[in-house]
């Protein structure tokens, strides 16, 4: 009965990790102002502001979570990134949302992005009590 | 009368040597590895000398490098900040940089050296003025410098105050603020420094805003002994915890200051496995000099002893004894010192990476070592010197024989040697075996006239990823010009450490690959790829850019997934990762297998797909019979032409690269055979000379037992049945050890058992042989003069 508990505990503990993070995808024939390359990432707090944004591999990214100023162009890259994708994000209910582009290896190897994934599975498990969102968006064909 | 004593003990001593020339071999024997450790000590010494800079050995400074795929690099801003957060430690950065100078009278490019600061903490003083402005400036502070003292002396000396004077560094003003001190040459070894400045303010002199830390600069950390103890300790472990570190990189932080960080790991990291044969090979060297010493020994107590019945004090013997010992010290030190040339003409052949010319020989820290090894080898030779007075039993007089106690010792430390030989001769057999089997491997290329072109990691932008012409346009520039014989299209070059993967399955389901997640190497090529490299078509033809749906596979992943196929039905799948749908390519041909990594490493099963467009991240190997040099300048004259994303190229030629793989292999085979020769010939030579000794101890009672009626072969069986009980469980412990111990060995063996019984059997029965054919040479000797032992 106890291992039953447990095991119960476990699946809803996962499922409702695995709800935490969603994965979209980003066509190259998709008109946006979003660049077409990856690796690239960017950081909103409770209320939603960009408070980082990253256009290249950033192995420091832990830092960038400490970071408090607004980027300067917050609500015009804000408006662009949302627009690749058909869902609004609750930024109010977590500490901060992280967005991360990736290429397909489909269109071609991309070193730094699998580096940049690594490092961002690396941060789930360090802020997994602290209300991190996780998102990713593929670049494909 | 003490002085007249000395003088006849030192000619006594000098007279015995001259007559023992198997000892002067055994101390030069072990003079070798000596002299060889004290070379790598000099190299390792000289490369962690940071006089240059006005730094003492204890200056509280370390270079801290990241390292990451093998490569080392500057620590990132992110980590440097980390590490001041959690640990008492300031983070200096330094980079030297050439940049036009102007002073009144002249204008010049001079060397610039930029430093984070740290002048206090490292008790660097200036000359003249201060460098309290220089101590990590806030940005927008006035643009500062010190004049190197060489700068000083050299233009400016004449000038009276010389402090708060103006000069222009690229065309901005900077106030001179002290002179360095006389003893600071440049923060890098073998370079000078006309100026120093803030590295803070290198963004602003460079009108560079968005500056970045570059490739060339160096990282360092300032804070004290005991904390550098702690952050080498944990540092690496706790920016993995941090997620700031990946798990495949490395912090290190070192004694190096000034030094090019690549070269510093590749040699200190080859010097850590020379240094550890080495000592190995010191070791045994010991024991051979330890057995042959306590041979000495033993006839040494025996002259005592005549010399005491004769009425020498005990003073005297003590003085007698003394000498002796401090004699033979003081000729293995010379011997040492003897042999340091020749030691470093080895060392050059081991490291051939090393260039002995930028090793500058300290000659305080030879005389320290020298110093410390003859407190070592003094304190040695005098525990020997006590295990033989006081636990071994030496007979005296008539009825002379070897007792059980000698026996032992000499059995068992000719054991010891012998072990270690069957063990370094096997090792060497193994790593030839490799190595002539790595020579026979067929690489599936030919290296001659080939080139391999490959060209920076490209930035990827949107209109490459759309397919065009530019595969054939470029193949068509390439081949068009006269000096260029072939030319092809590879995203995994031969030896250029690119890999490419995909997913591939067999029609019946099974993944192609190895990994997890069914990692295909894939390479995408264009169609006469195989020829411009030589590469034998084994079954069908290439591939072809108008048939984007055939596929040539290697001889592995024939072997492996399609053997059972012919060609004309040999299909595989490959999976859309966007959809996940399956899509079936048919095979046209089957290669040879290609070494793309070297000839030591595993053959994976791979796919050659036709390559259209160019994205960048392709390389090109070429045929032709120019220089590496000229071919640089015609690829990247027809690359302008085209509307490519190739970045930075790269020319090298195949055989360049071939070499260059194999180079750290032989340099370890080099060290192996040399060590494994000097072992050989010193256990033969000692095999001799410890049985001859034992006969000689043991030669009353074995001519008593002759003349009794004791068959030769019956004596020899007896001394050979002793060393058989006393070999075997060293032997056997000995190769437990090896065993054990066997990755270090077992790293450089590919394709080459570590566990080959005819060859360990072989040798063990050779090292007995050698041991039996010893013990019949000198039983036979003794007996043969059986006549004089008895008289």
């Amino acid at each position: 009965m106890k291992k039953l508990i447990i095991l119960l505990y476990l699946s809803i503990s996962f499922n409702s990790l695995s709800l935490l993070a969603k994965n979209f995808e980003y066509s190259v024939q998709t008109e946006s102002n979003i660049p077409k390359y990856g690796p690239q990432l960017f950081l909103f707090n409770k209320q939603g502001e960009l408070t980082y944004q990253s256009e290249s591999l950033d192995l420091g990214l832990r830092n960038e979570f400490r970071k408090k100023p607004i980027h300067k162009r917050s609500t015009q890259i804000t408006q662009d990134l949302l627009g690749l994708i058909d869902f609004q994000p609750t930024f109010e209910d977590n500490n901060f949302t992280l967005f991360f582009i990736t290429i397909s290896p489909e269109i071609g190897p991309c070193p730094p992005c699998d580096k940049q994934e690594r490092i961002i599975n690396m941060l789930k498990k360090k802020f997994k009590d602290q209300k991190v969102e996780f998102h990713k968006i593929t670049i494909v064909d | 009368m003490t002085y007249k004593l000395c003088v006849d003990l030192i000619l006594n001593w000098l007279k015995q040597m001259t007559n023992n020339l198997s000892f002067i071999l055994v101390i030069l024997f072990l003079a070798f590895p000596i002299s060889i450790l004290i070379n790598f000590q000099l190299i390792e010494t000289s490369y962690l000398d940071a006089n240059f800079a006005g730094l003492s050995k204890d200056s509280p400074i370390r270079n801290s490098v990241l390292v990451e795929e093998g490569k080392s690099q500057p620590l990132p801003y992110y980590i440097s900040q980390e590490i001041e957060n959690k640990w008492p430690v300031k983070s200096v950065y330094e980079r030297s940089l050439s940049l036009e100078v102007k002073n009144e009278s002249s204008k010049e490019s001079k060397p610039i050296s930029f430093i984070s600061g740290g002048f206090k903490s490292l008790d660097i003083k200036p000359l003249q003025g201060s460098l309290e402005s220089m101590e990590f400036p806030k940005l927008g502070q006035e643009l500062v410098t010190a004049i190197s003292y060489i700068e000083w002396k050299k233009h400016l000396k004449t000038t009276k105050n010389v402090i708060g004077k103006k000069i222009q560094i690229n065309n901005k003003t900077v106030t001179i603020v002290a002179v360095m001190p006389e003893n600071f040459i440049s923060f890098r070894e073998r370079q000078t420094t006309s100026f120093v400045m803030p590295y803070k303010q290198l963004p602003e002199l460079l009108d560079d805003i968005d500056y970045s830390i570059t490739p060339d600069t160096y990282s360092y950390l300032i804070g004290n002994n005991q904390v550098f103890t702690s952050l080498t300790q944990d540092i690496t472990l706790y920016l993995q915890n941090e997620a700031l570190l990946l798990e495949e990189s490395d912090i290190l932080i070192n004694r190096a200051i000034g030094v090019n960080n690549q070269k510093y790991l590749t040699v200190s990291k080859r010097i850590y496995l020379l240094k550890t044969l080495f000592w190995l090979l010191l070791l045994f060297c010991f024991i051979a000099f330890n057995n042959f010493y306590s041979g000495e020994c033993a006839a040494k107590q025996q002259e005592y002893k005549i010399r005491a019945f004769c009425g020498a004090s005990k003073v005297n013997l003590l003085v007698q004894r003394f000498l002796d010992m401090f004699l033979t010290v003081l000729l293995i030190i010379v011997f040492c010192l003897f042999c340091l040339p020749l030691g470093h003409y080895f060392v050059q052949l081991f490291l051939p990476q090393v260039s002995m010319e930028e090793v500058s020989w300290n000659f305080s820290q030879l005389l320290n070592i020298i110093f410390y090894l003859f407190l070592c080898v003094l304190f040695f030779m005098s525990i020997v010197f006590l295990i033989q007075e006081k636990l071994i039993k030496t007979t005296f007089g008539r009825g002379q024989s070897a007792s059980f106690s000698q026996k032992v010792q000499s059995y068992t430390l000719l054991a010891l040697l012998l072990s270690l030989t069957t063990i370094a001769l096997y090792s060497s057999l193994l790593l030839l075996e490799n190595q002539r089997s790595i020579f026979k491997t067929h690489l599936g290329f030919v290296d001659k006239n080939r080139f391999v072109v490959t060209f920076d990691f490209p930035e990827i932008r949107s209109e490459v990823l759309q397919e065009n012409d530019t595969a054939q346009l470029l193949l068509q520039q390439l081949v068009s010009n006269p000096e260029i014989k072939q030319a092809a299209i590879t995203s995994m070059p031969p030896l250029s450490e690119k890999t490419s993967y995909s997913q591939w399955f067999s029609t019946t389901g099974e993944t192609i690959g190895t990994g997890a997640h069914g990692n295909t190497t894939e390479d995408s090529i264009s169609a006469d790829y195989f020829t411009t490299l030589g590469t034998k078509i084994l079954l069908g033809n290439s591939v072809d850019s108008l048939k984007p749906m055939n596929i040539v596979v290697n001889q592995a992943l024939w072997d492996k997934y399609l053997t059972d196929k012919t060609l004309a039905d040999a299909q595989l799948l490959n999976v859309n990762i966007s959809n996940g749908k399956k899509t079936a390519y048919r095979v046209v041909g089957v290669i040879e297998n290609i070494y793309i990594s070297g000839p030591d490493t595993q053959i994976e099963p791979t796919i050659y797909s036709p390559v259209f467009a160019l994205t960048g991240f392709e390389g090109l190997v070429i045929e032709s019979h120019i220089s590496a040099s000229k071919l640089t300048t015609i690829v990247a004259k027809i690359i302008k032409t085209l509307d490519v994303s190739f970045n930075g190229i790269h020319i090298v030629s195949l055989s360049d690269l071939i070499e260059k793989e194999h180079q750290p292999r032989l340099a370890i085979l080099k060290v192996t055979l040399t060590a494994t020769v000097l072992m050989f010939i010193a256990a033969v030579v000692f095999c001799f000379s410890t049985i001859k000794q034992l006969t000689d101890k043991n030669a009353r009672e074995l001519a008593l037992r002759y003349c009794e009626g004791a068959k030769l072969g019956s004596l020899i069986g007896r001394e050979y049945l002793f060393f058989i009980i006393v070999f075997i469980p060293i032997i056997t412990g000995s190769l437990t050890l090896f065993t054990l111990q066997s990755d270090l060995l077992q790293k450089f063996l590919v394709g080459t058992s570590l566990v080959n019984l005819t060859a360990i059997t072989l040798i063990g029965a050779c090292v007995l042989l050698l041991v039996a054919i010893s013990l019949g040479y000198h039983i036979k000797q003794k007996l043969r003069f059986a006549w004089l032992s008895l008289s």
